[in-house]
């Protein structure tokens, strides 16, 4: 095993804080590496129903490529439905593995270790598939290819495309890098592991064998990611941001939707992350041992903070609007605050926004349950706030609607089984892949928790953070 | 014998599924013809009649003019077809509409004519095109119609470079992890 080596080199300091360190790293890989067991009875019976629901979600696809956009709620006013709220959605909980991870890691906050390959697995998945929503939506898949083609460097559409294939494959390569060295020690693993296995964890190991040119190689690297991956993400849910922003109607037209929007998805990315933790610490119990109260504890303060910024920036947003009362924003916010999408809308400012800013800041609720309770009353919210901001808009134009189906009628959005079949197969799909991830590879990084460590800080001969674990790995046979 | 369906198959069956479902969407969109459209046949020649220029039509099926035949007349445009006018077939198989002299068309004036029966059912679908000249003359301009503008279909050069520039950085660093982590699998084999 890639940290066993160090047994051979614990004689070289001090014998008997190295042999605990060799220990405490053993006992960190055994527990880790229990979760990666077959699967129980009751994720073998999630597993399954996750799955069904995406294979509805597909046939539900099917269908609507076969009899196109027609099979939707969507018209030629609202040109935009569930799948871009989807996909606003999906691009914010991304956000989770930038901001706890890089962010985290820049600013060298050492708690984070247990949680960074959570929130990093998260980002992928989420733009694996969030990112092909927008595809979903343009009804005729193959004409993403036009967007390529004669797409225009001016058009945000465009932006989007390029900003979201580069944070995609940013993830996925900030996702790897710290994988590479817990490859090695699933390579290593003297137990039974299948074929499979054996051979897809050798050759993501790329041969390591935890040298210290190839540790050097690896923080560097990461270093680099870490840096790269927070403007990068930032950029795109700005450039989401401006995709609505840049055009002129009521409720769009905003100088501040590209913080917003940023804001916003950090805020959904960190609810998501402590709700698929709670997930994690139920499932694996063993893991209880890494993700304490206090990783909850802390991610609520910052999802607090990052709350009631968001409260501030949507207070600011709709006072402003109001206060000039222009004819169509004057329609747009009666249909928020009292018309048709006063449920909506108030059920995001109470139960998205106020109710868990209070859950998150007093301290009886703040508990695992309550914080857990907070964080999806959260994610929640902010599906609704994403189709407070899509669908409202769409049905106040400035040009008078004309009705020709019923005319003189007001025009409604309401999705089509379809919509909802293809929504509930997206989330179905997310939770499908989050899981497989969790059951092939190491949900909690394995040699940044034992970098952490209290035996690898004792190592004297270590001399460094890293400590003994990580001399332990600079041994070669 | 095991029920499963590895990685392989599903990379062939989910194309073939996506295949068939566009092969029947495209069947539904097909335009119908009449049972003797196929054999129909339309001439199509410019002319000048009272002083004024025609599109006419001959059409015929097996060699034979057929009349009372309703025949609709349009000229290709970009996105579609402009419908110049219908007429009913004479004895002699021929049916004609004014030809606007307004239409602009290729360098030499030509004109993409599209005419296609209506009427009667049996018939209905059966279209002939021609070429001819007799649209004005446009010669189309080498130089761009818009300048460099936000809303201009090319971009102003500041917008460009500042992609450009954003987008190399960012995937400088991606290609320096690459290199990092071939260099790591490298280390090994020294």
């Amino acid at each position: 095993m890639a940290s066993q080596h160090g047994g051979q080199k614990a004689g070289a300091g001090n014998p008997q804080a190295m042999s605990a360190a060799v220990a405490a790293s053993r006992a960190v890989e055994a527990d880790i590496l229990s979760t990666l067991g077959p699967m129980s009875r009751g994720q073998k019976t999630c597993a399954l129903i996750l799955g069904a629901v995406c294979g509805w979600g597909l046939c539900a696809y099917i269908h609507q490529l076969r009899i196109g956009l027609s099979a939707t709620a969507m018209t030629d006013y609202f040109s935009w439905g569930v799948y871009i709220i989807n996909f606003v959605f999906f691009i914010g909980i991304s956000h989770a593995g930038t901001l706890v991870s890089a962010i985290l890691r820049v600013t060298g906050a050492e708690w984070r270790r247990p949680i960074t390959r959570m929130a990093e697995g998260i980002t992928v998945m989420a733009l694996m598939i969030g990112g092909p929503m927008v595809i979903v939506d343009m009804g005729r898949p193959d004409r993403i290819w036009h967007v390529l083609v004669y797409g225009r460097l001016s058009s945000p559409i465009l932006w989007d495309l390029c900003s979201v294939t580069t944070y995609l494959t940013g993830s996925l390569i900030y996702l790897y890098l710290p994988m590479i060295p817990d490859m090695a020690i699933l390579r290593d693993h003297p137990g039974y592991l299948a074929p499979w296995r054996r051979s897809l964890y050798r050759r993501l190991s790329l041969g390591w064998t935890g040298t210290t040119d190839q540790w050097k190689r690896l923080h560097a690297a990461i270093g680099v990611m870490a840096l790269v991956i927070i403007p990068v993400a930032i950029s795109v849910h700005t450039v989401v941001s401006w995709i609505f922003s840049m055009t002129l109607r009521p409720g769009w037209h905003s100088t501040i939707f590209g913080p917003y929007f940023v804001v916003g998805a950090i805020f959904s990315g960190i609810a998501a992350l402590l709700t698929a933790m709670t997930v994690f610490v139920t499932i694996f119990p063993v893991l209880h041992k890494y993700i304490t109260l206090d990783h909850f504890k802390k991610l609520a303060s910052l999802l607090l903070a990052v709350n009631l910024i968001y409260i501030y920036f949507t207070v600011s947003e709709y006072l402003t609007m109001g206060y000039m009362s222009e004819s169509p924003d004057r329609k747009l916010m009666d249909a928020l605050f009292s018309g048709p999408y006063a449920t909506q809308f108030w059920l995001m400012a109470i139960f998205g926004l106020f109710i868990p800013a209070l859950m998150l800041a007093l301290p009886v609720t703040r508990t695992m349950r309550g914080i857990l309770v907070a964080s999806l009353l959260i994610n929640v919210g902010m599906w609704l706030k994403r189709y407070v901001i899509v669908v409202p808009t769409l049905n106040s134009p400035f040009m008078p609607v004309l009705n020709l189906v019923h005319p003189g009628q007001p025009i409604h959005y309401v999705p089509t089984w379809v919509e909802w079949s293809i929504t509930a197969g997206a989330f179905a799909g997310f939770c499908l892949l989050y899981l497989l991830f969790s059951k092939v590879f190491p949900i909690v990084s394995m040699w940044e928790v034992e970098e952490d460590a209290p035996a690898a800080h004792a190592a004297p001969a270590a001399g460094s953070v890293a400590g003994a674990a990580n001399l332990a790995r600079e041994a070669l046979p | 014998m095991k029920a499963t369906i590895d990685n392989r198959t599903l990379l062939l069956i989910i194309p073939a599924l996506l295949a068939v479902a566009w092969g029947a969407a495209g069947a539904t969109t097909q335009e119908t013809l009449g049972p003797d459209a196929a054999k129909v046949q339309i001439v199509l020649s410019s002319g000048i009649e009272d002083k004024k220029p025609i599109l006419r039509a001959d059409v015929s099926m097996d060699g034979k003019p057929l009349k009372d035949v309703k025949v609709q007349f349009a000229v290709k445009r970009t996105f579609g077809e402009l419908v110049l006018g219908n007429d009913q077939t004479l004895d002699d198989g021929s049916a004609a509409v004014a030809f606007p002299d307004d239409l602009p068309g290729g360098p030499g004036g030509e004109l993409g004519i599209v005419a296609r029966v209506v009427e009667p059912e049996r018939y209905k679908g059966a279209a002939g095109q021609a070429t001819l000249t007799g649209g004005l003359a446009v010669t189309p301009v080498d130089q761009p119609a818009f300048p460099r503008a936000l809303w201009a279909p090319h971009a102003p050069l500041p917008l460009v470079f500042t992609i450009v520039i954003l987008l190399a950085g960012v995937w400088s660093a991606y290609v320096f992890c690459v290199i990092q982590i071939i260099r790591i699998r490298k280390g090994d084999r020294k």
